[in-house]
């Protein structure tokens, strides 16, 4: 049976919330959702959220609370035009539990017909919300859905489902896990291995998040890199071994073929992984970010890590983060010299998205020079002379503070310990200082407002 | 998965033959990357020898996000004041499809800020117009 879950950004939900339980008496809203694919469930993503005017379109007529039905119909027709499903959402009393009154699925059976024919789609919604719990149903024309619970994005990850979860008994974590479920708990724990979690770019600092993430207990890793093994990746690439990159034969294999035959990045990451959890799931993708098969797990995710360093992958995985409401970290580490080989600046970045209004657009992460630079052969561009081929100079340890720093963050939202928010973190070792600062937000951002929600009804930009 | 991202090109391409006459814009080749274009009889004066001249692009399958950078011009392009060309307008590039290259002058003029806020006709008219107006 399919069932759904119901993702909202943080600023989206504050409104909802405020709508629904600001002042007294009961209030009703429609959220418009884009839909896409999850694991265990399907999602809806939301979009859009119209609070009904109470007196005008949320009315009180012969002891039952109703939406008007002008409201309705302006909504549905808007769910029509946008290729969005309709949910309409009001609260009921209690805190920890809820469920659809008589009333309401009464009212549910009578509307439905209309509205899919309203709103011209297969499914229409409702929702019924308390503080601390929230179900819902998805109809179709021929049975209905259950919606299973609500996730909130917001500088602390929420969840709220019904019926609420037994709270777990301790003995019930592999013990691998026992010291870090003194973190977060056995509930906290559960949540990671529950987790489906990317990784874009398994060289150094991908992997540096892999060995981590996994050794945390995520469930199921996804991980995304075309290449293979280089010798100049060994000092960086935890797990790696010179028999991966074929060192022993450098001397008379041609570097093309060292290159093609040797091991795959997500191979050395899908062992290490294995090694740190045994009970892991990896999906393996060794293609670019923007291809078909890495773009079809990665819509599925519950997080992204992006730690490859092209202005496609980040444009790509900036407009997932927004489209499909998942959110991401990118983490970097740069070693600046100067002409005469002397280091200027040695810094590291881990960067937050997603959570709530605030991409890499607004933020000028994204070099529109280096996207147009990329889209060309390498011929091409060393015929325009643009700086090419010149390895970044690297190393695990200025790796390692980017990554771990991510992971923190990560660990402490996902599993509901509250993280420090959504920031972009720098820290340069050699100074030493960090430094954080909060992104700020265009409200007309193509990403964060244009395709926020909108999950499969909206192209996606940069597919190769 | 709706996966339409070749009509960000085709609107693009459309966008540059509004801009240049539908006749003047021809299509060369598509690649992984982008596409190729050629708009021929642009006007040019001013400085230039030339009255005119061909403008080829690579429209990357990226946009509106991705600049149109850098823009070529013909390869003979000479100043009427003979003065040798600087950067970042440089002579000995190469412009077009792989197999199908033809000899260019590179005009390397990046958009400040947000690509995405303009189209494909404004961005070459803005390449050609600093051209024009070049001392």
């Amino acid at each position: 049976m399919t069932t759904w879950k119901l993702y909202i950004r943080g600023d989206h939900w504050r409104r909802l919330d405020d709508h629904l339980y600001g002042s007294p008496g009961e209030h009703g809203a429609v959220l418009l959702c884009g839909t896409a694919p999850g694991g265990d469930h399907q999602r809806l993503l939301v979009h859009e959220v119209h609070v009904a005017e109470d007196g005008t379109d949320y009315t009180y007529v012969d002891g039952v609370y109703r939406l008007g039905g002008a409201f309705v119909t302006r909504q549905a027709l808007r769910a029509r035009a946008e290729q969005l499903v309709y949910i309409a959402v009001h609260p009921h009393g209690g805190y920890d539990s809820v469920e659809f009154s008589g009333i309401d699925l009464r009212s549910q059976h009578n509307s439905t017909k209309p509205l899919l024919a309203a709103s011209g789609n297969d499914r229409v919604g409702w929702l019924v919300t308390a503080p601390a719990a929230a179900n819902g149903i998805v109809r179709t024309k021929d049975g209905e859905e259950p919606i299973t619970g609500v996730v909130v994005l917001d500088e602390q990850r929420r969840a709220l489902r019904t019926p609420r979860p037994v709270r777990s008994t301790s003995g019930s974590i592999e013990a691998r896990f026992d010291r870090q479920a003194l973190i977060y708990g056995d509930d906290g724990q559960r949540l990671a291995a529950g987790a489906t979690v990317a990784i874009i770019g398994l060289g150094g600092g991908g992997a540096m998040l892999n060995d981590m993430l996994s050794s945390l207990g995520v469930g199921h890793l996804v991980h995304v890199d075309p290449e293979t093994i280089d010798i100049t990746n060994l000092p960086r690439l935890i797990g790696a071994t010179r028999w991966d990159a074929l060192e022993p034969f450098a001397n008379w294999l041609p570097e093309k073929a060292r290159d093609r035959l040797a091991r795959s990045k997500v191979s050395v990451a899908k062992r290490v992984a294995r090694r740190n959890n045994p009970n892991i799931r990896i999906t393996t993708v060794r293609r670019e970010a923007n291809s078909r098969p890495a773009i079809e797990a990665l819509i599925s995710c519950d997080y992204i890590f992006l730690a490859a360093d092209t202005a496609r992958a980040r444009l790509l995985v900036n407009a997932i983060s927004a489209q499909f409401l998942i959110p991401m970290t990118q983490i970097g580490a740069k070693v600046r010299v100067d002409d005469d080989g002397v280091v200027k600046d040695v810094y590291s970045v881990s960067r937050v998205a997603g959570r709530t209004a605030g991409c890499l657009w607004c933020n000028g992460l994204i070099s529109t020079t280096r996207l147009a630079e990329e889209a060309v052969s390498a011929r091409q561009r060393a015929d325009q002379q643009y700086v090419q081929g010149v390895a970044n100079p690297s190393v695990k340890s200025l790796n390692a503070i980017g990554a771990a720093w991510a992971v923190e963050d990560f660990r402490d939202w996902f599993t509901g310990l509250g993280s420090a928010g959504q920031l972009y973190t720098t820290a340069h070792p050699q100074a030493p200082r960090v430094t954080s600062s909060t992104p700020r937000h265009d409200a007309d951002c193509p990403f964060c407002c244009g395709v926020l929600g909108r999950g499969v009804s909206s192209p996606l930009v940069g597919i190769a | 998965m709706n996966a339409t991202v070749a009509s960000s090109v085709d609107e693009a391409i459309r966008d540059l033959r509004d801009h240049f006459g539908d006749t003047s814009v021809t299509v060369l080749c598509g690649d992984v990357g982008g596409t190729w274009v050629r708009i021929d009889n642009v006007a040019l004066g001013g400085v230039w020898t030339q009255p005119t001249t061909f403008v080829i692009v690579h429209l990357a399958t990226t946009l509106p996000f991705a600049d149109i950078y850098p823009v070529f011009v013909r390869s003979d392009l000479t100043r009427a004041d003979g003065r040798a060309l600087q950067t970042p307008v440089t002579p000995g590039h190469q412009a077009g499809p792989a197999g199908a290259q033809v000899a260019a002058v590179q005009v390397s003029r990046k958009t400040r800020g947000d690509a995405s806020r303009q189209s494909a006709g404004q961005k070459v008219t803005k390449v050609i117009e600093w051209l024009r107006a070049q001392p």
